[in-house]
C-alpha cells in the first residue's frame, strides 16, 4: 500500500457547527432524512456527536466529534460484505462499489463506529468515501474544505504531523480496526 | 398576492406587480390624506442589513413623509452601540473587535462566539487563532456554551447582573492601583467619580448580586488588568435584552477604558482589519464615501459613519415630523435613524404618542415582537399591512398585500465591500423563480407609482447603484471587468491614534463620566439597576416565577429568518433536535422533570409548551431556550411593558418563569 489518507480531526477545534455535515450531504447529493426518522437510520455520511456537558460544574467538559467512516486497515465491514463489494483501495481508502452492492446490510451490523448507512430507495449501503471522485482530481474532500475552524486535516496519515494527544473513540467490542481517520485534543 | 378573506384566514388572490404597486400607492396615499404620512410604520428585517436595501428604504420612507423607520437592530447591537458611543464615540460594535490574532487574555463576556452563525470574518473562530497562541480564555456566561468549552475557565454568572460584575471588576482593578495612570490622567473624564461609585460594589457585595464568587471576580480583575495584551469581546447583543442593558454596556465600556485595554496590540481594536475600509451598505458610500469614513475611524465629527449614510437616506426631509421615538427615545433615534423597539410597540398597542395606521414591512417577522399574542391582536386591526419577504412567515399571513422577494443569489448588482478591502459586486446566480423582485426595484418603481422622481431619479436598480458607488469612482460596468472585487491599498494599522486625534466626544476624552448618557436621562456614571423582573427587584413575583428565562442561539441557523418557512432548510434542520429548553439538574430533579419530557414554560404573560433537557451546562436557577419557532415562541412569554428606559430593548432575557412537565 502506498499511503494511508486520512483525516486529523482536531477536538480543540471544531465548534460542532455541522458544516461539513453539510457539504458532505450536499456534495454527496444525499436527500434529508424528513421527520420521525430516528437519528442512526439518517443517511449522514458525516455525523457531528456532541458529546457532554459532562461532569458538575466547575469540572465540565464538552467536545463535538465528527463522525465519517475510519476508513479502517482491518475494516470488518470488507470482510462482512457477501459480494465482495466493499473494497480498500491502494491508498488506503475504503470504498463501496454499489454495483457490486446487494443490500445484504451485514456492513451495516458489523461496523464498530456504526459509520454505514442504508439507503432504502437504491437499496444498497452507503458511507463516506473520503471524497474519492475529488483525491482523484487533487482536491481535498468536501468536509475539510468547508470547516470553518480549520478542524479537519487532510493527508496521508504516516507523515502528517499530529501536535496533540491522539484520542480514540472507546470501542464496545475488543475489536483494533487501526482507523486512518484520528482524533487528537489536547484538553 | 392580495388578501380576499379575513385576516389571518389564509384566502388569497394572485394579482400582477402593476396591481400591487397601485393598490400599496393608494393606501398609503390614503393613510396621508386621513392621518398623515407618520402614521405609516417602515419595518426592515435583517434582510435590510444584509441586501442593502435599508437605506433606499429610509430614503423612500423620508420622501413619503414618515420618520418612522425601525428594524430588527432595534434589539441587535444598537443598545450596545448607544454605551459605547457614550463613553468613547465610539460605536461598541467597533470597539467589539477583539484582536484575538495577537493577544494573550481573552475574556468572552455573554458572547457565544463558536455556537453562534457569524464566520471567520467576524471572529467566530479567532477564539481558535487566540488559544493557538497560548491565551488564556474566560467565559462569563450563565450558560454553559460551545466557546465555554473551549475555555480554561467558565464564569457562571446570574443572568443581567453583568453591569454588577464590571463594577466589582472596577473596584478590584482602582482600588489595587491596577489601572492605566497615564491614560486617566491625561484622556479621561470622570475618574474621580468613578472611583467614588465603585465603592458601592466590593466584591463580596457583588458575588451576592452576581452569584460569581468573589475570589473569582478579584482574580479576573487582577488577571485582565496586568496582562499586557488583554482583551474583552461583550455580546454585540445579548447585554441589551436585559432592561439594564445600556448601563450594562457602559461599565464595560468604562472597565475597558480604565485598563487601557485598547487600540493596543492584542487588546481591543477600533477596527477589524476588514472594517477598515468600512461597509458599502446602507447607503454609507455616498458621498463622503466609506472609504474615507474608514479611513479616519478617529473622526472628531461624531457619528461620521451614520451622518454619511444620512446624506443618502434624506432623513432631513423629515427632521421637523414627530416621530414615535422623538419625546421617550430622542437621542436614539437621533443618532440611529431608527425609531426604538419599545416606541413601536407602545405606538400599536397604546396608540402612544400617535396611533400607527399602516405597517410597511420588507424581511421581517412579527413573531420577534414581546408579548407577540398582544402585538399580534393590535397588529390585525392596523388599516394597511404590506410585507415582502422571502418567504410566506406569520407577518405575511396577516398582511393586505404579499410581495415575493429575491434571495441574494437572485439579484443583480449588488455592491458590497462588506468586510473587505474590496468593492463587489454580486451578481445574480440564479434566475428569480416564479415572479419575485428584487426590493430595490419595488421601492424604485413605487416611488415611480406616487410620483417620487425627484427624491428617487432612476429608472432602474443599475442607476441607483452606481449612484450609491459614486464616491468610490467606479461603476457597475467597472465592476464587472472585476469579478473578485475591486481591491484598494491596504491602509496599515495605526495602533493609539487617539493620541493625535482625541475621542470623538464633546470632551475629545473618554467619558466615565457621560455627558451623552446625561442627555440620554441616564446616570452619567456606570450603575447596576436589577432588572426589572428579578428574585431581588420583584420577590414576590418570583416566588411564583422563580426561574430566569434566557435565550440561546442555534448554530444551523442564521437569526431565526430559517426556523419559520416551509420546509425548514431542511439540511440544517436535521442536525437539531428543534426547539429544546435547557434546564440544571437540579432545577428538573425538583420539578420531577426528565431529559426530553415536554414541559410547559410559564410567565406571567403566557405559557408555551417545550421539549426539555436536562443538564449540568447551565447555571442553576436558570433556564434557555432558542428563539423565534412558532411552536414555542420565546416572545409570547416575554412582558411588553418592560423595557430598557435608554435604548428601548424589550425584556428579552431575565424574565422570571415557571416550568412544570406536561403531562400531555
Amino acid at each position: 500500500m502506498a499511503k494511508p489518507l486520512g483525516l486529523l480531526i482536531d477536538l480543540d477545534k471544531c465548534i460542532g457547527c455541522y458544516a461539513s455535515v453539510v457539504a458532505c450531504k450536499q456534495e454527496h447529493n444525499l436527500a434529508p432524512h424528513g421527520d420521525g426518522v430516528p437519528f442512526v437510520a439518517r443517511p449522514q455520511w458525516m455525523k457531528v456527536h456532541t458529546v457532554g456537558p459532562l461532569g458538575t460544574y466547575p469540572n465540565l467538559t464538552m467536545h463535538y466529534i465528527p463522525r465519517p467512516c475510519m476508513h479502517c486497515a482491518q475494516a470488518s465491514c470488507i470482510a462482512a460484505c457477501p459480494s465482495g463489494a466493499i473494497y480498500r483501495r491502494d491508498d488506503g481508502i475504503v470504498v463501496i462499489d454499489e454495483t457490486k452492492c446487494t443490500g445484504a446490510q451485514y456492513c451495516i451490523w458489523t461496523c464498530p463506529y456504526g459509520a454505514i448507512y442504508y439507503d432504502a430507495e437504491n437499496g444498497v449501503a452507503g458511507k463516506c468515501d473520503l471524497c474519492v471522485h475529488r483525491i482523484d482530481q487533487g482536491l481535498e474532500p468536501a468536509c475539510v474544505l468547508a470547516c470553518p475552524a480549520d478542524a479537519l486535516t487532510f493527508g496521508d496519515m504516516a507523515t502528517i504531523e499530529k501536535k496533540k494527544d491522539i484520542y480514540v473513540i472507546p470501542l464496545p467490542r475488543d475489536v483494533k480496526p487501526e482507523p486512518s481517520v484520528q482524533y487528537m485534543k489536547s484538553r | 398576492m392580495k388578501r380576499v378573506g379575513e385576516r389571518g384566514e389564509g384566502k388569497w388572490q394572485q394579482i400582477t406587480w402593476e396591481e400591487a404597486l397601485s393598490i400599496v400607492a393608494d393606501a398609503l396615499k390614503e393613510i396621508e390624506r386621513n392621518y398623515g404620512a407618520r402614521s405609516v410604520l417602515f419595518h426592515g428585517g435583517w434582510g435590510a442589513h444584509a441586501s442593502g436595501f435599508e437605506a433606499l428604504m429610509i430614503r423612500f420612507a423620508s420622501v413619503y413623509g414618515s420618520p418612522n423607520y425601525s428594524s430588527d437592530a432595534q434589539y441587535c447591537y444598537f443598545s450596545n452601540w448607544l454605551a459605547h458611543m457614550s463613553t468613547t464615540g465610539i460605536p461598541g460594535v467597533f470597539l467589539g473587535a477583539a484582536d484575538y490574532y495577537n493577544t494573550d487574555y481573552v475574556l468572552q463576556w455573554a458572547n457565544d462566539l463558536a455556537g453562534t452563525q457569524y464566520g471567520p470574518v467576524w471572529g467566530n473562530v479567532g477564539y481558535v487563532i487566540a488559544k493557538e497562541r497560548g491565551a488564556k480564555l474566560v467565559v462569563i456566561d450563565p450558560q454553559f456554551t460551545a466557546t465555554a468549552s473551549k475555555a480554561d475557565n467558565w464564569i457562571r454568572i446570574r443572568p443581567g447582573t453583568d453591569g454588577a460584575l464590571a463594577l466589582g471588576m472596577m473596584n478590584v482593578i482602582i482600588n489595587e492601583g491596577l489601572y492605566d495612570h497615564d491614560l486617566i490622567a491625561n484622556w479621561t473624564v470622570g475618574f474621580e467619580e468613578l472611583k467614588e461609585r465603585v465603592q458601592d460594589y466590593p466584591p463580596e457585595k457583588v458575588e451576592e448580586i452576581t452569584w460569581v464568587p468573589a475570589d473569582q471576580i478579584r482574580t479576573i480583575a487582577r488577571e485582565y488588568a496586568t496582562t499586557e495584551r488583554a482583551c474583552i469581546y461583550p455580546s454585540f447583543s445579548k447585554l441589551g435584552h436585559y432592561t439594564n442593558g445600556f448601563q450594562a454596556y457602559r461599565a464595560i465600556a468604562c472597565l475597558i477604558g480604565i485598563t487601557g485595554h485598547f487600540d493596543k496590540i492584542g487588546s481591543n481594536i477600533y477596527t477589524m482589519p476588514c472594517w477598515r475600509y468600512g461597509t458599502l451598505h446602507n447607503g454609507s458610500a455616498y458621498e463622503a464615501g466609506s472609504f474615507k469614513f474608514a479611513d479616519t475611524p478617529m473622526s472628531t465629527e461624531p457619528h461620521a459613519g451614520l451622518n454619511v449614510g444620512k446624506k443618502f437616506s434624506l432623513v432631513e426631509r423629515v427632521k421637523d415630523v414627530e416621530s414615535i421615538s422623538d419625546k421617550e427615545f430622542p437621542y436614539y433615534k437621533e443618532i440611529t435613524e431608527h425609531v426604538a423597539g419599545r416606541s413601536v410597540v407602545d405606538a400599536l398597542i397604546r396608540g402612544k404618542p400617535y396611533p400607527i395606521k399602516g405597517w410597511f414591512e420588507m424581511g421581517g417577522n412579527i413573531l420577534m415582537w414581546p408579548n407577540t399574542k398582544r402585538f399580534l391582536e393590535a397588529f390585525r386591526k392596523l388599516d394597511f399591512i404590506v410585507s415582502m419577504n422571502l418567504f410566506m412567515n406569520k407577518s405575511c399571513e396577516y398582511a393586505d398585500i404579499v410581495l415575493p422577494a429575491c434571495a441574494y443569489l437572485e439579484k443583480e448588482a449588488e455592491a458590497t465591500c462588506m468586510g473587505g478591502r474590496a468593492v463587489m459586486l454580486r451578481s445574480r446566480v440564479v434566475e428569480p423563480p416564479g415572479e419575485n423582485w428584487d426590493d430595490r426595484q419595488f421601492l424604485i418603481k413605487l416611488a415611480m407609482k406616487m410620483g417620487f422622481e425627484k427624491g428617487f431619479p432612476w429608472n432602474s436598480v443599475e442607476e441607483e447603484v452606481n449612484e450609491e458607488l459614486k464616491p468610490t469612482g467606479l461603476t457597475i460596468a467597472d465592476l464587472k471587468k472585476e469579478p473578485s472585487g475591486h481591491v484598494f491599498p491596504e491602509i496599515p494599522m495605526e495602533y493609539e491614534k487617539f493620541k493625535v486625534t482625541g475621542f470623538p466626544t464633546p470632551s475629545k476624552k473618554i467619558e466615565l463620566k457621560s455627558s451623552l448618557a446625561e442627555k440620554l436621562g441616564a446616570d452619567p456614571l456606570p450603575v447596576y439597576i436589577e432588572p426589572q423582573e428579578s428574585p431581588i427587584s420583584t420577590p414576590g413575583l418570583a416566588k411564583k416565577y422563580p426561574l430566569i428565562l434566557i435565550n440561546k442561539r442555534l448554530i444551523v441557523f442564521g437569526h431565526s429568518q430559517w426556523k419559520n418557512m416551509d420546509g425548514r432548510l431542511p439540511w440544517c434542520y436535521e442536525q437539531i433536535p428543534g426547539p429544546e429548553l435547557t434546564i440544571n439538574t437540579k432545577d428538573a430533579e425538583s420539578r420531577n422533570i426528565k431529559n426530553g419530557d415536554m414541559i410547559f414554560v410559564e410567565s406571567p404573560i403566557s405559557s408555551i409548551r417545550i421539549r426539555a433537557k436536562v443538564t449540568e451546562g447551565i447555571t442553576p436557577g436558570v433556564i434557555a431556550m432558542p428563539h423565534d419557532f412558532y411552536e414555542a415562541n420565546a416572545n409570547d412569554l416575554v412582558n411588553d411593558e418592560h423595557s430598557d428606559p435608554f435604548s428601548g430593548f424589550a425584556e428579552r432575557n431575565g424574565l422570571l418563569v415557571q416550568a412544570r412537565k406536561s403531562e400531555v
